[in-house]
């Protein structure tokens, strides 16, 4: 066993035992990151300065300084997450050569908390897609079977994870982009509540929805990291001042489990059926009170998120004109075909399509019928939810209805956007949510049960993915 | 035909004078080296946020209060998109549906008569950059430090019939800004702009189409491009023409109007909620707050000055405009030794000329309003002549003092005592028979040798038009 | 209402290859087709959570402007540049 196959919690451990140093870690893992690279993918662009970082670590240790539970662990960042003088790409031509001249709040944290960044991760272009398939550097390969997809939009931070090309990620989830790569790799993704964790930093998808979500590969891992992130920032003024304290016991007795009877009512693999009803037994049989729940307008939810996701990306990315910063079109005569062309060539076929949608919602004579009817739809299922958790402390769903995403094949976009039924709601209504592997289908591909709770309540979320841990679900079942 | 009417409304933009931009920490000023005033926030890096600056709302709500407007305590943020190399985002955070002030209304004094201009709104939003179009590069540079500078935008109902009206109601505007001190107001910097909308009608019949007139840098540009459409529209309709719903670009160098978007190709700015900034929340306690600093506006002074003190409009608006001038007229009625309409003489007249060729204010100079009242009245008996009274007042704003002592000290008093003047009177008639004699056969200007000789005789201190009411007299009974 | 999809294209300053549009055009309409699957819902004005306002003190980006300006494409007495606008 290598040192990168530990947890990261073991390898804090470990390092305050002196039994390794930050050093070896950082270079266990990334001699492991660059054998797996060929075949994965995971990565856009390799940290050189992360072997320093290492050692400033083992200074401090040797120093008998104190240090927080990530420091020396190595972690990969999701390359739309702004990391001073490291490229940072949105897997996009548009910004292949851009260097952010600050770090994300997000960064920042990990840096003064002494983490190594090893590296950055690929994904989906600007986030948008569902099989890190949609990106300028190439599709992410699920390691379990090469010939699936990591899943997306983060698809290579819960694709490093799982092979352990790093101990712990940072994604991105806009509408169920960390719990479904992480669903799919088998390893832990958790999407905070909206306001938890600053935005400042994450390059802009939909600016409502957004969040920067910890992928571990274990509850307790993905919650260091969560702890690390979700601090106050004034520079994100959607940030919530509310910040629970947090502490795992993972007792299920007594907590009442929501099942949302729209949900189970959508299609899905058998196997992800089975998987996901098993856990939600193991549960029960733990002393969780299962309670099936209603939530009328769920359903609806996929529409209303494409429709209000699509508009704020069309505004979030007309930015992007080949002017300050980004690609610019070799071809371009007058103003209007330079902004065309640089945009035109710069981003590929998923983040058109979306801008299109986005602009057209916004449109004059379209706006009432698409944007303000989401927005109406989504208050509505806000609502809906808070009625649901008078019911229940906790809602159990699957991720995804498919256990894996085959690489290669041509998908209609109806087929691929409907298939994030179960991940939007949450995020329309901004709730904490976490993807636990608890089991897999025929081929050995992992399946994720997720778990749902109220506004801010993040510290319950964790606590039942743990208890569901303990009892026998999550990575080491 | 019957004869048509002009229908205009205004879109007034407004530069803030708060030390730092709307949505980041940089500095709010003028005139530096391009891109020198930027940050990762308003040069709009990706994975920027905005944050609201507060004082940018209390600016807004003061004029908000000053014409008179329902003040929202719940408002909102909106994007409005577009691309345009001085917009980085290719968004402008403006507000659409929510803004911080609703309805309101300005009085204003046009000629003689009081009009009630309708205020539709007034919103908060950033500016845009500045393009530069350099002779020495094919091509547009980018300046960014003007991006992020707030404005408010204070827009009008379709309320005004002419552009004397329009003039009017920009001073007035103009005024306020400065009053309140929310806004320099310096046009040369295009800290004030506006567009203009402009339609025809017959009196008594639906509004007409609008077009709308922009780039427009300056007031006196916008009365040029309200002149040159109401023209231009007229000619149009007097030749069975129908006017379009037309954006046009106004060209202040060549004095016309060019058409930049028809109804066709109009913008659509897709606007929906800036999903990065929250509701912007007011309380009571902070609007009511705001009203108190509120001081007495030009335009309410300039209606009390004509009407209680017989002042006339421009003379109402050269004092009310500046508050320096205002303060100085006002204590002067407060003590009320002299008429109003001296004080408002010397402001008008002497003071003015003097702020102006030095560009001081009243409060730089040594000049109370306890000694220009004294001065006036001291006029208004004859105590110092009118030449005196201008080098007494010339003496008070540079020197200070008082005004007894500087008469004194510079044997300015005039005399105006009766017994004096008779006896004067007498003397200059007894030798200076000739001219009596000249006088009563009807040579009128054997007067001016009289009085001359009075003068002369008194050592210029006699009150010259006193005197010259004796002598008449005298000369009418000596007949 | 009629969706012009070549009008939106040209909002979103965005080229669709000719040769490629009917396919786009088709796809771009079943797209739109699924997402107005809505329920009625009443409306009225959508209103974000509040905020924090900031004060009105200068603070240092902590950026400096060669940094600011180090990912343009083309930079020109120290301004970013662009085609010729036709308005000015
Ligand atoms: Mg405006
Ligand atoms: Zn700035």
């Amino acid at each position: 066993m290598k040192l990168c196959d530990h947890t990261a919690l073991e390898l804090a451990e470990m390092l305050r035992k002196r039994q390794c140093s930050a050093k070896e870690i950082y270079l266990d893992t990334l001699q492991r990151a660059k054998e797996k690279q060929d075949s994965i993918n995971a990565y856009i662009t390799f940290n050189d300065e992360a072997e320093k970082a290492a050692e400033a670590v083992d200074n401090m240790l040797a120093d008998g300084k104190e240090l927080t539970l990530i420091a020396g662990i190595p972690i990969a960042v999701k390359d739309n997450i702004s990391t001073k003088g490291l490229r940072t790409t949105c897997a996009s031509k548009m910004l292949s050569d851009y260097i952010s001249p600050y770090d994300a709040f997000a960064v920042e944290r990990l840096k003064s908390a002494g983490a190594v960044i090893i590296g950055k991760s690929n994904m989906d272009e600007f986030a948008m897609g569902s099989a890190s398939d949609t990106g300028y550097y190439g599709a992410v390969r699920n390691p379990v079977n090469t010939s699936y997809s990591a899943g997306g939009s983060s698809g290579g931070s819960a694709a490093s994870i799982s092979y352990g090309g790093a101990l712990l990620a940072l994604g991105s989830d806009t509408g169920g982009s960390v719990r479904q790569p992480a669903s799919l790799c088998g390893v832990v993704g958790f999407c905070p509540s909206y306001g938890a964790v600053s935005r400042y930093g994450l390059i802009a998808f939909a600016s409502s929805l957004d969040r920067i979500g910890a992928i571990g590969r274990t509850v307790s891992d993905t919650f260091i990291l969560h702890n690390i992130i979700n601090v106050a920032d004034p520079k994100d003024v959607t940030m919530s001042d509310i910040f629970c304290s947090f502490n795992l016991k993972g007792e299920l007795k007594g907590v009442k489990v929501g099942v949302v009877k729209e949900l189970f009512d959508c299609f899905m693999d058998d196997d992800v059926r089975s998987s996901v009803m098993a856990a939600i037994k193991l549960m029960e049989k733990n002393g969780a009170v299962i309670k099936e729940i209603s939530i009328p307008s769920i359903r609806s939810a996929v529409n209303a998120y494409y429709i209000i996701s699509s508009a704020e990306a069309s505004s979030n990315l007309a930015r992007y004109d080949g002017i300050r910063y980004g690609y610019r079109s070799d071809g371009s005569g007058s103003l209007a075909e330079m902004y065309r062309k640089s945009r035109s060539e710069g981003f590929g076929t998923e983040v058109k399509r979306r801008i299109m949608l986005g602009t057209f919602v916004l449109s004059e004579g379209f706006c009432d019928d698409y944007y303000k009817r989401a927005a109406a739809l989504r208050r509505r299922l806000c609502a809906e939810f808070n009625e649901a958790f008078e019911q229940c402390d906790i809602i159990a769903a699957p991720v995804y209805p498919q256990a894996g995403i085959k690489l290669g094949e041509s998908k209609d976009p109806i087929d691929v956007y409907s298939a994030d039924v179960f991940t939007v709601p949450s995020s329309m209504a901004g709730l904490p949510s976490i993807s636990i592997p608890c089991g897999k289908n025929k081929e050995g591909l992992p399946v994720g049960l997720q778990l749902i709770g109220n506004r801010f309540c993040d510290n319950m979320v964790f606590d039942a993915a743990y208890g569901y841990e303990l009892v026998g679900g999550g990575i080491n079942d | 035909m019957t004869e048509l009417e002009s229908v205009i409304g205004l879109e007034i933009h407004a530069e803030l004078k708060t030390n730092t931009k709307i949505f980041c920490g940089c500095k709010n000023t003028f005139g530096e080296a391009p891109n020198s005033q930027i940050c990762p926030v308003c040069m709009g890096l990706p994975g920027t946020l905005p944050r609201l600056n507060s004082k940018v709302c209390d600016f807004a709500v003061k004029m908000g209060h000053a014409l008179n407007c329902r003040i929202n305590k719940v408002s909102r943020m909106d994007r409005k998109n577009y691309f345009y190399p001085d917009l980085p985002k290719a968004y402008q955070i403006s507000q659409s549906d929510i803004p911080i002030c609703g309805k309101g209304s300005l009085d204003i004094l046009v000629g003689e008569k009081i009009r009630t201009i309708g205020i539709t709104r007034i919103h908060i939003e950033e500016d845009a950059g500045k393009l530069i179009h350099d002779a020495d590069y094919r091509g547009t540079l980018c300046d960014l430090n003007r991006c992020g500078v707030p404005l408010i935008e204070i827009v009008t109902e379709p309320d005004l019939r002419s552009t004397e009206e329009v003039r009017v109601f920009l001073e007035n505007i103009r005024s306020i800004l400065r009053y309140i001190g929310i806004s320099d107001c310096k046009m040369q910097e295009g800290s004030i702009r506006c567009d203009v909308n402009v339609s025809m009608h017959e009196k008594e019949t639906p509004l007409g189409i609008r077009c709308e007139l922009k780039n427009v840098n300056s007031f006196s540009a916008a009365v040029r491009g309200i002149e040159y459409e109401i023209k231009r529209q007229t000619a149009i309709i007097e030749n069975n023409g129908h006017i379009e719903r037309e954006t046009r670009r106004w060209d202040d160098k060549k004095g016309i109007s060019i058409l930049m978007r028809n109804k066709e190709n109009a913008q659509d700015y897709r606007f929906f909620p800036e999903p990065d900034l929250g509701t912007v929340i007011l309380s009571d306690e902070r609007i009511d707050s705001l009203k108190a600093e509120i001081p007495e506006l030009p335009n309410q002074k300039i209606i009390r000055y004509v009407s209680e003190y017989g002042l006339n409009c421009s003379e109402a608006f050269l004092i009310a405009d500046a508050p320096d001038k205002a303060e100085l007229f006002e204590q002067c009625i407060v003590k009320s030794e002299c008429l109003p309409r001296s004080a408002a003489n010397r402001i008008v007249g002497e003071i003015t000329k003097y702020l102006n060729d030095t560009g001081k204010s009243v409060w730089e100079t040594k000049l109370t309003a306890d000694e220009l009242s004294k001065l006036c009245a001291a006029a208004e008996k004859g105590i110092v002549s009118s030449s005196g009274a201008k080098t007494v007042l010339a003496e008070l704003i540079e020197n200070g003092g008082k005004v007894e002592e500087i008469i004194e000290r510079l044997g300015l008093a005039q005399n105006s005592d009766y017994e004096y003047l008779c006896k004067l009177a007498d003397d200059v008639i007894a030798n200076n028979q000739r001219s009596a004699e000249d006088f009563k056969n009807g040579k009128t200007n054997a007067l001016s040798h009289l009085i001359g000789q009075a003068m002369k005789l008194s050592k210029g201190k006699a009150d010259p038009q006193k005197v010259k009411e004796i002598i008449l007299n005298k000369l009418k009974t000596e007949e | 209402m009629e969706i012009n999809v070549r009008k939106i294209s040209d909002l979103a300053a965005l080229e669709i290859d000719e040769d490629q549009f009917q396919s786009f055009e088709a796809q771009f309409m079943d797209i739109v087709n699924m997402v107005s699957e809505l329920p009625e819902c009443s409306d009225g004005d959508i209103l974000p959570e509040p905020m924090k306002l900031r004060d009105d003190t200068p603070e240092d980006g902590g950026v400096n402007q060669t940094e600011l300006m180090s990912n343009a494409h083309e930079v020109v007495g120290n301004c970013f540049t662009a085609p010729q606008t036709v308005e000015c």
